[in-house]
């Protein structure tokens, strides 16, 4: 995905192909998007009243559906990308959903210490190279409630030796991050989700679960 | 963006509380703005209702 006179100097990869992104992650997970999303919700367990933030939310999908779950709680998406978030914004008002979609980094949160009970990221921290995601994990940590909730969910490393969705990912030019291609990677068993349960614990993150689904090709990662 | 979304809005880069300019507003959306932090001091805009709070630094002229 090309840059554009928009794009924030993150490190991290930014996407801006905001009306074919729904198309693409359908492509992407072989359809199974909308069970893995419903998977991390379930997991997730977003109660009524709770105050909730998706980082990367992209065109706010998954926003979308915690909305419904909290119900007068407040939900708020950022995302890096403008035209994800004008995206997301058409998306909410469509659906009648009061979301509060930002443009703004996971590096950089706007907002004060310990003002959301559950924090969710979906298939956007193999974006980032570690260091960013260092910075990130520990700005979700600052902004969670004591005992407040992270829900991520990610490819899985180090499945099946051709990884599948690697190759497509390939394919549409974003298997690489960091300078090395993503496919090369999991093909040595050193995906991201291997660090990440680690790269949690510093981030002042305890209770770490990798959770074990039916979804092999995708991992699902709780953390306090 | 709705003015309740300042109870919660901070500055990306000190975390200090944002003050609201409005230059549009049309129902109980603020289309046009910015936010100003007085402590880095700097302004985040609000353009389509959207608020940028990209860090100075790593927006992108």
């Amino acid at each position: 995905m090309e840059k554009t006179a928009d794009t924030p100097k993150t490190a991290g990869r930014v996407l801006h192909q905001a009306r074919w992104y729904d198309l693409f992650t359908r492509f992407v997970s072989l359809g199974r998007d909308k069970a893995i999303r419903e998977h991390l919700v379930e997991l997730a367990a977003p109660a009524p009243g709770e105050n909730v933030l998706d980082v990367g939310c992209g065109t706010g999908t998954l926003a979308i559906v915690l909305k419904s779950k909290v119900r007068m709680g407040d939900v708020h998406g950022i995302d890096a990308s403008p035209e994800m978030i004008e995206v997301a914004n058409e998306k909410a008002a469509k659906v009648g959903s009061n979301i509060h979609f930002q443009v703004a980094l996971i590096e950089a949160l706007p907002f004060p210490d310990a003002s959301f009970d559950l924090v969710t990221s979906s298939f956007m921290l193999h974006h980032l190279p570690d260091d960013l995601k260092r910075t990130g994990l520990a700005e979700i940590r600052r902004v969670l409630n004591p005992g407040g909730r992270f829900l991520v969910t990610d490819f899985a490393a180090g499945h099946s030796p051709h990884f599948p969705l690697g190759n497509l990912l390939s394919v549409f030019g974003l298997g690489h991050a960091g300078g090395e291609s993503i496919v090369d990677k999991h093909a040595r068993g050193e995906g991201m989700v291997h660090k990440l349960p680690l790269m949690l614990k510093e981030a002042g993150f305890s209770d770490v679960e990798t959770i074990a689904t039916r979804h092999k090709d995708f991992a699902f990662m709780r953390a306090r | 963006m709705k003015r309740d979304l300042m109870d919660i809005l901070a500055c990306p880069v000190c975390k200090s509380p944002l003050e609201l300019t409005v230059e549009k507003e049309e129902q109980d959306e603020i289309v046009i703005g910015s936010l100003l932090c007085r402590k880095c001091p700097e302004t985040y805009p609000i353009t389509d209702s959207i608020p940028n709070l990209l860090p100075p630094q790593l927006r992108n002229a």
